[in-house]
């Protein structure tokens, strides 16, 4: 039987850069980009077809930047390309990012008619006050109109990010987005916490002291606060930051955490395949010149996960789902090491960081709060 | 006289700090045409890099000139260079004790500075002939009339036909020369009668075992000959002996008057002392040269392993660096809160910063300095005497029936307007006003008496800091006296830091506990427990503070499956866990152990 593999595409377009964002996104919408761009991304695919003979592909995520920022005949060429070259399970989840403000009910007709299946809305808060402060293009009535919209359009599996740690934001802001929220009909939450990267506005403005974040004991405070109500509405914690309706959690995100499979395609994707790991350049001139002008992958070189890497990988990718790590599957992956990891994981059950059951072991809450101390000590 | 002392001049430069020693020392070299222009690199005396960002000489480089005078003849002129801080007393002495004379450089813009002095007093000691010379004529805002008087005003010295010159410039540097051939007597000393030679300098060299540089004071040396240390009482058979020209150049031999190298396989530096006679076993002097002096370390730290770095390499270090350097002495010591290491000890401040900068660079080491401190004596009620320089090696307070410190007699030269805040700050530091002098209208110097281990915690770069550089600093020991110290300790999550511990005068303990406290709460991390840090004297805390536990310790969202740079940042955060120190249950940073030696005059 083939492996099952992820897709991921990325659209760096955005209507406008957010203050707190570092990622390879926020390019100006230029239709001539815009165009190359996808031309560039026709001939990757065409160029990956080698390895669509081992896979059939269970998963597609086209995120961004705004996937939903430019036309949806763009997608829609995109996703006929994958369909062309690879095997599609019959099951396949295919998931697109969008932000309010850049979709109406015909476009998200339109992604149906592709073949898209799931739709995740970038709404981050419905604080307009909020919103603003971040960045955002869009009102929080907007993001409002926007989740009914792709509900009428016809999209049944629908998620939702959202952010907590935002400057300014109270424990009573984020109460207040989470009921908003649960008048929808979605099924899956992506819940961050506000960090502020370096080469950011946000990080200036810290530093200047333009805006402020909550103390590390009110961020926390109000993350349980997030657990508690959005379990309370039946939605499972599966991951640190994800939370779904029971056989909702994305498939997309699993894939990551599983050590499952995946293509990266587009600009700064990252990709694991056949145990190595490899990314695209970020460069958007280098990655259109090399695939159009030469024809060739814009890849960094790829490194091989091996020995005891593939343990740690197994770990602090594994400790991030709340359900943890078989126990017997990690003797498996671990073999003649585990007995050390053994060790090191009694010391982080001692300091209530960890715990074991019958069948495997999971971080804890004071764990999840601190899950790169647990992450560091497993580094050896 | 015998005609080859007749054409020969041994002679130091002697000057403040960036009154230009080093560069007139270029000129001369380039002057006396034993070098093209290209040859010389800027400032080649001072070959260290260290010295050169520094702009002071530490180590002692001399050297051979050929310079054909306006009277036909050609002088062989030994130029002996000199360390230019007053931590190094002993070894100018010695220096100079090489010599028949001085040219004292005087930058004519800023005039007499308090080493300027320092220097000039150790060279009349040595009974030297001293030649002034007025250097940076050529700045703006050079008085070299008022210099001239200045100098016969306050040292005394005849200087109306000093030598007016650039040394940057290379103006009037022939002028220097001549001075130096004109004024400087010539070496004297019976060559047949037995050998005495003075050691002012040493080095190591892997192939020839200790180098000795020397002043033949009386009698001849050759190779073969069998050499006594006199202080040492070791004795060698000489290997080589030879002039410093731009290398060693090895000769038959040096006779009373000379000044070159001495090579005897001599395998350890001890053996060769700055200060030391040499002479011959065979028909030996009846006395050695006076002045040798065992140098005595004034300033002592701890020096540990940074980083996982290896204890034998700091040994081997160590042992390098004190092969050139007889005044750094070391002995291994135990630390509980840094493991293994050396306790070190110094001539003083500057020589200490020099180690550990030269311990860093030059042999790419990763090392923790605790806090310096000085010998102090400690009188105990059963009448046993202690001389203590670790404080964690003092007894309990009860034991104690009183102590006594250091004190120097500090001599701080300054412009007027600093007489303020100078007062201010050695007020701060216990010092004791003596009196101030006027050397001119608007210079005076101030003499104050100084407990050593004030000046040792920073004086230098307060002193800076409040006089825009202005003031300078010359001090020297002035015994012990009784003093109410205390020794403070620091506490982390409630475990003594030996590291930390230092002695301290009663009345400044509280701030500088509260200091302490306050900058080790913003190094070290939080843990996943709240972790007390306190000040304390004996059992009573003078100040605490709290490092709150630990609540949140998470990466962001895992863009597109970027795993890579996930594993990177928690890579970089288990380096830096690597690079804490574990005291206890709680992880120090390094840095810890540095920023509290800082002290911020903020008030």
């Amino acid at each position: 039987m083939k492996s099952k593999l992820g897709i991921y595409i990325h659209v760096p377009f955005c209507v406008k850069r957010c203050l707190y964002c570092d990622f390879c996104s926020g390019i100006d919408l230029d239709t001539e980009l815009v165009a190359k761009y996808f031309r560039a991304l026709k001939e990757e695919i065409a160029l990956n077809r080698h390895i669509a003979g081992y896979y059939v592909v269970d998963s597609i995520f086209i995120g961004g930047g705004t996937p939903s920022a430019v036309e949806s005949g763009y997608i829609d060429k995109l996703l006929n390309d994958i369909y062309k070259w690879f095997e599609i399970d019959s099951n396949c989840e295919s998931t697109i990012e969008v932000n309010p403000g850049t979709i109406d009910i015909p476009k998200a007709r339109d992604y149906i008619s592709s073949g898209l299946n799931r739709i995740s809305v970038g709404v981050q808060t419905l604080n307009d006050h909020l919103l603003k402060k971040i960045g955002r293009i869009h009102s929080a009535a907007e993001a409002e109109e926007t989740l009914s919209g792709i509900h009428q359009a016809g999209f049944l599996n629908v998620s939702v990010d959202l952010m907590f740690n935002l400057p300014g934001q109270h424990l009573d802001n984020v109460t207040a987005d989470i009921k908003k929220i649960m008048k929808y009909d979605i099924n899956h939450i992506s819940y961050y916490s506000l960090k502020v990267e370096e080469n950011t506005p946000f990080h200036n403005m810290l530093r200047n002291n333009q805006i402020q974040l909550a103390s590390d004991e009110l961020e926390r405070e109000i993350y349980h606060k997030i657990i508690a109500m959005l379990e309370n509405k039946g939605f499972n914690q599966y991951e640190i930051s994800n939370f779904s309706l029971p056989g909702y959690e994305s498939r997309h995100n699993m894939k990551y955490w599983s050590r499952d499979a995946y293509l990266g395609l587009g600009l700064s994707s990252h990709s694991f395949i056949d145990h190595q790991r490899f990314s695209n350049t970020i460069n958007l001139d280098g990655y259109i010149h090399s695939l159009l002008s030469d024809k060739r992958l814009s890849r960094s070189e790829a490194e091989t996960i091996q020995g005891k890497d593939v343990i740690w990988e197994y770990l602090i990718l594994g400790l991030r789902k709340t359900k943890g790590i078989d126990i017997e599957a990690f003797k498996a992956i671990s073999g003649s090491h585990f007995h050390e990891y053994r060790k090191i994981l009694n010391t982080l059950e001692t300091k209530g960081l960890i715990e074991f059951d019958t069948t495997g072991f999971r971080l804890t809450r004071l764990g999840m709060d601190l899950s790169n101390t647990v992450f560091v000590e497993l580094l050896i | 006289m015998i005609d080859r002392q007749k054409y020969v001049r041994n002679f130091s430069i002697i000057a403040h700090i960036d009154h230009g020693k080093s560069t007139l020392a270029d000129r001369l070299i380039e002057k006396t045409g034993f070098l093209t222009q290209r040859e010389m690199h800027e400032q080649l005396l001072d070959n260290m890099d260290l010295e050169r960002e520094r702009g002071i000489t530490i180590k002692l480089q001399t050297i051979r000139l050929v310079y054909k005078a306006k009277d036909g003849h050609e002088y062989i002129l030994n130029l002996i260079d000199t360390p230019g801080h007053v931590d190094f007393h002993y070894e100018v002495s010695r220096s100079l004790a090489a010599c028949e004379g001085a040219v004292l450089v005087v930058d004519a813009a800023q005039g007499i500075e308090a080493q300027t002095l320092a220097n000039v007093y150790l060279a009349l000691d040595q009974n030297l002939e001293i030649v002034p010379v007025i250097n940076k004529i050529d700045l703006p805002s050079a008085r070299p009339e008022e210099i001239k008087n200045e100098i016969e005003d306050v040292i005394g010295l005849e200087a109306q036909d000093a030598p007016m010159i650039s040394a940057k410039e290379g103006i009037n540097i022939e002028e220097v020369l001549e001075a130096i051939v004109k004024k400087i007597p010539a070496p004297t000393g019976n060559p047949e009668a037995p050998l005495k030679a003075l050691v002012f300098d040493s080095y190591y060299d892997s192939y020839k075992g200790v180098v000795a540089y020397i002043r033949v004071k009386e009698g001849r040396v050759k190779k073969g000959d069998v050499i006594k240390m006199m202080a040492a009482s070791k004795t060698f058979e000489v290997a080589e002996v030879g002039v410093l020209g731009l290398g060693q150049l090895p000769v038959e031999e040096l006779t009373a008057g000379d000044v070159g190298y001495l090579a005897a396989s001599i395998k350890d530096v001890k053996y060769c002392r700055v200060g030391d006679t040499i002479t011959k076993v065979n028909n030996p002097a009846k006395e050695a040269l006076p002045g040798y002096k065992k140098v005595i370390s004034m300033v002592y730290c701890g020096v540990y392993p940074a980083d996982g770095e290896d204890f034998n390499n700091i040994r081997d270090a160590l042992e390098k660096l004190q092969v050139n350097d007889a005044a750094l002495i070391f002995e291994p010591e135990t630390s509980v809160a840094l493991g293994f290491g050396f306790r070190c000890g110094f001539l003083g401040l500057l020589h200490l910063e020099i180690i550990q900068e030269r311990l860093e660079r030059e042999f790419d080491l990763n090392i923790i300095a605790t806090s310096p401190s000085v010998i102090y004596n400690i009188y105990k009620h059963d009448g046993t005497v202690l001389q203590i320089q670790n404080p964690t090696n003092l007894p309990s307070p009860t034991e104690i029936k009183y102590m006594e410190e250091p004190v120097v007699n500090a001599n701080i030269m300054t412009p007027v307007d600093y007489v303020g805040p100078i007062m201010e700050l050695c007020q701060n530091r216990r010092g004791i006003f003596i009196n101030m002098e006027y050397i001119e209208k608007t210079r005076v110097v101030l003499h104050y008496k100084l407990p050593l281990n004030e000046v040792i915690y920073d004086f230098f770069d307060a002193l800076k800091s409040k006089t825009r550089g202005y003031a300078s600093l010359d001090y020297e020991l002035a015994g012990y006296q009784e003093s109410k110290l205390v020794k403070l300790d620091i506490l982390i999550n409630n475990e003594l830091v030996d590291a930390f511990s230092i002695v301290v005068h009663e009345d400044k303990a509280y701030e500088r506990g509260r200091n302490m406290v306050e900058k080790l709460k913003e190094v070290i991390p939080r843990h996943m427990f709240a972790v007390p840090i306190q000040a304390i004297i004996g059992s009573k805390i003078i100040a605490r503070e709290t490092v709150r536990a630990l609540r949140k310790d998470v990466l962001s969202k895992c863009y597109g499956g970027d795993i890579t740079r996930k594993k990177k940042l928690l890579e970089k955060q288990k380096e830096g866990k690597k690079r804490m120190r574990l005291v206890g249950s709680v992880e120090v940073p390094q840095e810890a152990f540095l920023t509290v030696l800082k002290f911020d005059e903020k008030k």
